[in-house]
């Protein structure tokens, strides 16, 4: 009998709705799906063997086709178990429509005055040497909950304006975030008033931060064999990163300048994989001795990155030979155009590895919750970020087993999650040589990309397969049965982390 | 363009092999319609919302996406309304 809590699904081939559209490639989804269409029709001596065959708890209710498409009830929790049993089954929850009803209108919040307020003028200084910190971002909630309050930007002294309207203000919270260079802060609960400083303590790169916790340091050579991927704003150039080539798939800048278009986010995401300094005057990544290929999606200055450009870019990292694709980006609705690129990247041999999303236990957003995608959310780890850091407000309950391990707040959550890797406090690579602490699932995807790479380069014999959807259907079974639980449910970490 | 309400669509071919040249053609003699870009399995097209509606019903082979963005990810708490004064 099945859980009260089961959900129905449907079940597919990467292709199609039967195995054999999918080519001659998945032969073990077409004996799973055969298995299921027994358990579905046969008479009960032939249903029991083929229910030993199938490990995932679930109930068959009905088949599109004998090879292929089943309709079946299970567990939110034992989704990410099926994806680990067969990595090259799509998994889809049922959705039912309704009729669309048209909105009622609502009147809009009455516009307060424009206030005239008076300012709480703070400075802002590094703890190290009391410098000004300039272009830090500070933001004053007065109200957490209703994310109220005022925000501005440091000038070249070091000196911001909050306008809170009175010479001396309450705020819940503080937030201190500089782009490069220093943890960032969060005081709570405290009285804010004109001449107060706060201070920014500067990035020590040999500091035990989540990732170097739980992957401590790796050789040069860690990775080796494995080509990957990185989907982003670009990245590097950097000192610690051995860029490749890549390519810029933005539609109408210059294909070949594929480097960091200023954000930082994908020459933090690079670093976190493949970078090869050495603390305390660089920083090394999980696995550098991979081949890194960027691929830019984000344009220079633009906020959003298309899914034209995403799909191209999966596309070309697939012809560039990448077995692994990273991507820490997501979120709108499911595309069509996304999905076939990622099927067709499975179809040849490659895994993509998506961030889950940061919306704060939000369902995982879509590329990650695409079946054919392996979602990964954040773990953080209380101890590995300084006291009066923004890592503070990311600790959220259910802890592990290990009771410092948490999921962080910020963290999408849902049936789709296959992985966690470390996401809260991150040192890594940031442009113009420096270095920056990050949060979010952006992170923890390349440190599960990362860890992959090094398992997988262990792993000649698989890489040298040919690049067909049995391919990347074992690499994903080997990594995720790598993978071991920290005690978390599984709608939170999947299959767990992966050990290296 | 008057009265032609304009969107930017991605056609992706999702049969075995390249995209046949003569459904290339057929989109590139799409009335009314730019391609910005033609890329390996895709093209991205800019037309008429309902001459890609009928375009895509000749061309079973294709699937078709509405050109949409996805935000640089950002897991920092947002400010919403600034502070009652």
């Amino acid at each position: 009998m099945m859980e009260k809590s089961a959900h129905q699904y449907i079940l597919l081939p990467p292709r199609g709705l039967s195995a054999g559209d999918a080519g001659p490639s998945t032969s073990g989804v077409s004996s799973f799906f055969t298995s299921l269409e027994t358990v579905l029709r046969a008479t009960a001596p032939a249903r029991a063997l083929s229910a030993e065959k199938i490990k995932t708890k679930m109930t068959v209710i009905d088949s599109i086709h004998e090879n292929g498409a089943k309709l079946v009830e299970m567990s939110p929790e034992s989704v990410s178990d099926l994806q680990a049993e067969q990595p090259g089954l799509r998994i889809v929850p049922v959705v039912y429509y309704y009729p669309a009803k048209a909105p009622r209108p609502m009147p809009s919040a009455t516009p307060k005055a424009a206030a005239a307020a008076l300012k709480i003028s703070l400075t802002v200084v590094s703890k190290a040497n009391r410098k000004p910190v300039a272009a830090a971002k500070v933001v004053a909630f007065t109200n957490f909950a209703n994310r109220t309050g005022a925000q501005g930007t440091t000038n070249k002294k070091g000196i911001v304006s909050l306008a809170l309207g009175s010479a001396s203000k309450k705020v819940e919270r503080l937030y201190v975030y500089s782009e490069s260079g220093f943890w960032n802060v969060l005081e709570e609960n405290i009285i804010l008033k004109s001449g107060m400083k706060v201070e920014m303590l500067p990035i020590d790169l040999s500091f035990t931060d989540c990732l170097r916790h739980f992957y401590g340091s790796s050789a040069a050579t860690a990775g080796q064999g494995v080509t990957v991927g990185v989907i982003d704003t670009g990245a590097g150039p950097h000192r610690d990163l051995t860029v490749t080539d890549g390519q810029n798939t933005v539609v109408g800048e210059d294909p070949t300048d594929w480097s960091d278009n200023g954000e930082g986010h994908g020459t933090h995401v690079a670093g976190i994989i493949a970078a090869h300094g050495t603390p305390p005057n660089g920083i090394g990544g999980i696995a550098p001795g991979v081949t890194l290929r960027s691929y830019r999606v984000f344009g220079k200055g633009a906020e959003g990155a298309s899914n034209f450009s995403i799909a191209k870019a999966i596309d070309r990292a697939v012809s560039d030979g990448c077995d692994l694709i990273n991507m820490s980006l997501g979120g709108g609705p499911r595309d069509e155009a996304t999905h076939s690129a990622i099927a067709d990247a499975r179809a040849k041999g490659a895994l993509v590895i998506v961030a889950a999303g940061n919306d704060g236990r939000q369902p995982v957003s879509f590329p990650a919750a695409d079946s054919l995608s392996l979602a990964v959310s954040a773990l953080g780890r209380q101890g590995t970020f300084p006291d009066g850091t923004t890592e503070l407000g990311d600790v959220a309950p259910p802890f592990g087993k290990d009771k410092k391990n948490f999921i962080a707040a910020f963290s999408n959550m849902g049936p789709e999650l296959v992985l966690t890797g470390p996401g809260v406090g991150i040192i890594s690579t940031f442009p113009g040589d420096k270095y920056a602490v990050l949060d979010g699932t952006s992170m923890a995807c390349p440190a599960v990309t990362g860890a992959a790479a090094k398992l997988l380069s262990t792993q000649p014999a698989l890489l040298a397969n040919p690049r067909d959807q049995t391919r990347s259907d074992t690499m994903a079974k080997v990594v995720l049965q790598a993978a071991n639980t920290l005690g978390f449910p599984a709608t939170l970490e999947g299959q767990g982390l992966i050990p290296i | 363009m008057l009265g032609l309400l304009m969107g930017r669509f991605i056609l992706r071919f999702n049969g075995v092999g390249e995209k046949p040249a003569e459904d290339v053609q057929r989109i590139r003699l799409l009335p009314n319609a730019t391609i910005l870009d033609d890329s390996g399995r895709m093209i991205l097209i800019e037309a008429p919302d309902a001459a890609i509606t009928e375009l895509v019903k000749l061309l079973p082979q294709w699937g078709v996406s509405q050109e949409s963005f996805v935000p640089l990810p950002d897991p920092r708490p947002k400010l919403r309304k600034p502070a009652p004064h």
